[in-house]
């Protein structure tokens, strides 16, 4: 599955939401990232970064970020546009189980969803299970929307190989006080369409993502949690959807 | 005043509400993408039509029934506040 080509390029066919696609690296820093997602079938699209595209973007991102880094990064978004056409998308946000469904814990980098995710694990452990820390599949088929796991675990590295289908979705702001409420289809369109991990190089791309985000909005709430980051707004954030979806 | 739409922005409706996206060479020279209400909606169907100013008020005037005077400073204020953010192009 792993073969060695000229100037050291390493290929690896991996299979992401249920489709395979054959990844291309330069650098072998994150194989192992993408060993477990590793499969024998037909590749149905290629995804790779040139040199000089990584060249070109690392001084876009985080000092210190390193060109292996900065490849796996981009490889993101390229699968992303690769899946597209599947009807499956990478999305940024915390995925876990809970309840037997997928919940999505989404917000801008730096907002606490991690810390979110810690809340509740710490106080509802044995409920919940981690599919993916930042950036899981999206596969919306016809039976409805599902999550799945992806070698883009987020700066915890956290995952599973772990799938399920998709509850709700919730939208973390940071806030003086806990509030959560249910958000309109129409006011989460912007900041839900911007989670899209995409690199929206094409119109037809932006289309395709636009019409996954309205299947999204049509079959799962959102909600909105302003929180303060801590032990608090993960309960309220567990009881309210223990209330509004289990009438719990 | 005459202005042109950020080659590389698209405009795409989710949820019945209308989006503008940067995408290919309008990407981080306008904001990933913000939504626009009705009116501002409408304007902006004007401006993909390539009307100017002109034409673009009297267009406001009849759909909405407002004055002139208010149909001016409506358009304005949209087509200041897009191209402070760099989704149009002053000619």
């Amino acid at each position: 599955m792993i073969s060695p080509l000229c100037f050291s390029i390493m290929e690896i066919s991996v299979r992401l939401g249920g489709v395979p696609l054959m990844l291309s690296c330069a650098h072998n820093e994150y194989m192992l990232m993408y060993m477990p997602f590793a499969c024998c079938d037909m590749p149905l699209a290629r995804v790779g970064v040139s040199a000089a595209e990584v060249e070109r973007l690392l001084p876009l991102y985080e000092e210190g970020s390193t060109a292996p880094y900065v490849e796996h990064m981009e490889l993101c978004t390229r699968a992303c546009d690769a899946l597209l056409p599947f009807e499956r998308a990478i999305f940024h946000g915390v995925a876990f189980i809970w309840r037997g469904q997928a919940w999505l814990l989404t917000a801008l980098s730096g907002t606490g969803k991690t810390t979110h995710y810690i809340q509740w694990k710490r106080q509802y452990g044995s409920e919940i299970s981690i599919i993916n820390g930042d950036k899981p599949v999206l596969d919306f088929s016809d039976e409805g929307i599902s999550v799945h796991p992806s070698p883009w675990r987020g700066k915890e590295n956290m995952g599973s190989m772990r799938s399920a289908p998709l509850g709700g979705i919730i939208m973390l702001k940071q806030g003086q006080e806990n509030a959560m409420r249910r958000v309109e289809p129409k006011e989460a369109v912007a900041e839900l369409f911007m989670q899209f991990l995409f690199t929206r190089s094409t119109p037809l791309d932006v289309r395709r993502v636009c019409a996954l985000e309205e299947r999204l909005l049509q079959t799962v709430p959102v909600w909105q949690l302003v929180n303060r980051g801590d032990e608090a707004s993960a309960r309220l954030c567990h009881d309210t959807l223990a209330k509004e979806m289990y009438n719990a | 005043m005459k202005y042109t739409i950020l080659p590389g922005i698209v405009r795409t409706e989710v949820c019945g509400e209308t989006m503008l996206v940067a995408c290919g060479s309008a990407r981080g020279k306008a904001p990933y993408a913000r939504t626009l209400n009705e009116t501002a909606a409408f304007l902006w169907k004007q401006l993909e039509l390539g009307r100017d100013e002109a034409a673009i008020i009297a267009a406001l005037t009849e759909e909405y029934g407002i004055d002139g005077q208010t149909a001016r400073a409506a358009y304005s204020s949209f087509a200041q506040k897009l191209k402070e953010s760099g989704y149009l192009l002053e000619e």
